[in-house]
């Protein structure tokens, strides 16, 4: 599902939405900060899934 | 403005315009009756029981996998808490999950159909509706 072209076309915007700051919402951007064991960080858009 | 202040919800004019229909699940099969030529519920009779068994399934159930945000983007690196009641829907989601594909072989094999290898064969409401929760998987690290 994560390849497929009509999917990974749809969420085209995300990651232009994840490029403008004024789009952010602190809800849902690193909501551990306060555990420094979990690292916050985002995914880039040729991610691929790794098939195991 | 939504009668019932959530969203979403969709307005058909070419059939009423005073008409909106709420909620995701009614919306597509609103679209689904609306558009026979697209398969958006298996053509199979048995496949498409089970598709709306698990939309119907995801949509009312799986609360406290609600409660973890979605952030498509977003990957949380490390540790993260999750609850009993969330491993518990995890574990269900992974044996729903496993059983669709399952049967879906087996019955696309018997129809001589061509599987896609979506949860019942062509992409459909069903894998819409489980979509996110691949996004939460991604999110937080969960194998």
């Amino acid at each position: 599902m994560w390849s497929d072209p009509t999917l990974k076309k749809m969420v085209r915007d995300y990651f232009r939405q994840f490029e403008r700051p004024e789009t952010r919402i602190e809800k849902y951007d690193n909501k551990f900060k306060e555990n420094t064991q979990i690292v916050f960080g985002s995914f880039d858009e040729d991610w691929e899934f790794p098939a195991s | 403005m939504s009668p019932t202040g959530l969203v979403p919800l969709l307005q058909a004019p070419a059939m009423d315009p005073n008409i909106y229909i709420s909620d995701s699940l009614s919306i597509c099969e609103f679209l689904a009756e609306s558009n026979p030529n697209i398969p958006l519920w298996p053509k199979d009779r048995q496949l498409r029981a089970l598709a709306r068994s698990a939309a119907a399934e995801i949509h009312s159930g799986f609360s406290e996998l609600r409660t973890y945000d979605t952030n498509f983007v977003g990957k949380y690196t490390g540790n993260v808490p999750i609850t009993a009641q969330g491993l518990k829907d995890i574990k269900r989601v992974l044996q729903l999950w496993d059983n669709a594909r399952k049967t879906t072989i087996t019955r696309m094999k018997e129809l001589g159909e061509v599987d896609e290898g979506f949860l019942f064969g062509n992409f459909g409401i069903a894998d819409a509706f489980f979509w996110p929760v691949l996004w939460v998987r991604r999110n937080y690290s969960r194998k």
